[in-house]
């Protein structure tokens, strides 16, 4: 009888190890995804005020414009639209320090969406998770969307191979 | 910025990771940044004295891994030395290279409280093992801030069993004093030199590949030599060639990248014959940079460095006949050797220092932008 009695108290105390140690790890990968949501908002209007320097291109300004002050609903898309002018734009005819400006923020909002996009998977793999799911540990937090839009070809990153890039 | 750099290998054996991680915080240093290398290595090595900005945390364990010998660091003692250089110093970012690797950098990465940057070095697809691996460390794993991945390959095998996407951002390599070494004395000879770089003794190097390929070589080129760099045992390198091949070859052993740039002047032709479990080539890198003409197998890695071709000739892996044709032919023709070594030293640019350091930064400063700690102090800022 008494052996029962640590075999439950034994299995309770475990049990409940694990539900806060998940719990923990739950909160830190909120905090990762909030704080790595905010970097890539800065770094999509850094690339809208790259793209606002460009003198006179009104298309352009107004697509910018458009992308940053979308709902986030409308984010991904009007964002992608504003990478599908800018990938049809001939950087060739652009001031060289505009350009440079441009291509820096482009290869920031690359990086802040792999970062980004890496929290949102380490987070939903944990809250699909079985425990987190019944004890619902997540409480009212809603589960993070992946931010996806398509990424510009940045010319003279690294070595290119047909098939093996992707 | 202050940047914390962890190698998991050994600063006493020289590798590719090894030579990455010094060459990217010096690269670093140059733009003004400050860096520390924290890293396996022996103290009691005179001739061979670490640069004032590494730590060494200890002598390190040989443990096979990833089909090499890998020296790696571990236990109380690692955990402890980690502890006490993050406490010394006040990082911005750590920066952590093969942190799935069972040495400092995992243990650097288990105690880390600020953005982590990771770079992942191999690209040996070897699903079950790391999917084991995976499902351990991922709590562990998911403190990393931004991942960096040298090759599209490593980058697919981060994406298939690691579970993250990955900047890529190839290897560096010191492009000006490769570019501007001299040849050893006596070299360049007349007779054909051919050059190889590497852990000879390890068989993925393939150096029984080039063995059998210099046997047909000599037939036509009886004066053929090579001239072998790199770490392992000489005299089972000797043996193993035989009575024939042994007088034609000169090891000249482990060297610094000095030795390693003047033996690159010094040859007509490096070959390159590993067969596989490459993820990126630095030899070739600093090959194409000393204007020294490539032969290597078709290895994916090799493939992108050589850009299919154009800047260095691709064999079919592993077979001695092909080899001995492609060296052959290349020892024959001065002209292609020398549109060779121009094509190179073109490709080479991109992986200079300076240039990999630069978009290194920009993935410190995009993991440092991504620090919870400064959304928290946001947060505190507009509440009071």
């Amino acid at each position: 009888m008494r052996f029962a009695w640590v075999a439950v108290t034994v299995g309770v105390s475990g049990a409940a190890w694990g539900a806060i140690r998940a719990a923990t790890r739950l909160d830190r990968l909120h905090m990762r995804t909030d704080a790595a949501w905010a970097a890539l908002d800065a770094a999509l209007h850094q690339r809208a005020l790259a793209v606002s320097a460009l003198n006179g291109n009104v298309a352009l300004c107004g697509a910018a414009l458009a992308a940053v002050h979308a709902q986030p609903s409308a984010r991904e898309e009007l964002e992608n639209e504003l990478g599908r002018v800018l990938s049809a734009l001939n950087r060739g005819g652009l001031a060289p320090a505009s350009a440079s400006r441009l291509a820096d923020a482009e290869q920031r909002v690359v990086i802040a969406r792999r970062v980004y996009n890496d929290a949102v998977r380490d987070t939903r793999a944990l809250r699909l998770h079985r425990m987190v799911r019944w004890l619902r540990l997540a409480g009212t937090a809603p589960l993070p969307r992946y931010f996806e839009i398509a990424e510009p070809a940045l010319a003279g990153y690294g070595p290119e191979l047909d098939g093996a890039g992707a | 910025m202050r940047i914390g750099m962890v190698c998991p290998y050994s600063l006493t054996v020289p590798g590719g990771v090894q030579a990455h991680v010094l060459g990217l915080a010096e690269g670093l240093r140059g733009l003004g940044h400050q860096v520390e290398v924290l890293a396996p290595a022996s103290v009691d090595k005179p001739d061979r004295p670490l640069p004032e900005f590494v730590t060494p945390a200890g002598r390190a364990v040989g443990v096979p891994y990833n089909g090499s010998v890998a020296p790696l660091a571990f236990g109380p003692v690692a955990i402890n030395r980690v502890r006490r250089w993050m406490h010394d110093h006040d990082f911005d970012v750590l920066h952590l290279h093969e942190p799935t690797a069972p040495s400092l950098s995992l243990i650097a990465l288990a105690l880390a409280d600020r953005p982590v940057v990771a770079t992942f070095h191999f690209a040996t697809a070897r699903s079950r093992a790391l999917a084991a691996a995976h499902a351990l460390l991922q709590p562990t794993m998911e403190k990393i801030t931004a991942r960096i991945a040298v090759s599209p390959l490593a980058r697919r095998v981060q994406v298939e069993y690691l579970g993250g996407d990955a900047v890529e951002i190839p290897n560096g390599v010191d492009v000006l004093q490769f570019a501007s070494a001299q040849p050893l004395p006596g070299y360049p000879r007349a007779g054909g030199t051919v050059g190889f770089v590497g852990r000879f003794g390890e068989p993925r190097k393939g150096m029984s590949v080039l063995l059998g390929a210099l046997c047909e070589v000599a037939r036509t080129w009886p004066d053929v030599r090579l001239l072998v760099v790199g770490h392992g045992d000489a005299g089972a390198l000797l043996r193993a060639a035989g009575p024939a091949l042994a007088s034609r070859i000169r090891v000249l052993g482990a060297q610094g990248d000095g030795g390693k740039a003047a033996a690159l002047a010094s040859v007509d032709v490096l070959c390159v014959p590993a067969l596989g479990g490459e993820s990126f080539g630095i030899v070739l890198t600093e090959a194409l940079a000393a204007g020294t003409p490539v032969v290597a197998s078709d290895l994916d890695a090799f493939r992108l460095v050589l850009d299919n071709g154009k800047a260095g000739v691709l064999v079919a892996a592993g077979s001695p006949t092909a080899l001995s044709t492609a060296l052959d032919e290349l020892l024959d023709d001065p002209e292609r050797r020398a549109a060779l070594a121009a094509a190179g030293r073109r490709r080479a640019a991109m992986w200079d220092w300076p240039v990999v350091a630069r978009r290194v930064l920009q993935v410190y400063e995009g993991a440092f932008a991504a620090d919870p700690r400064r959304l928290l102090r946001a947060r505190r800022r507009i509440s009071s």
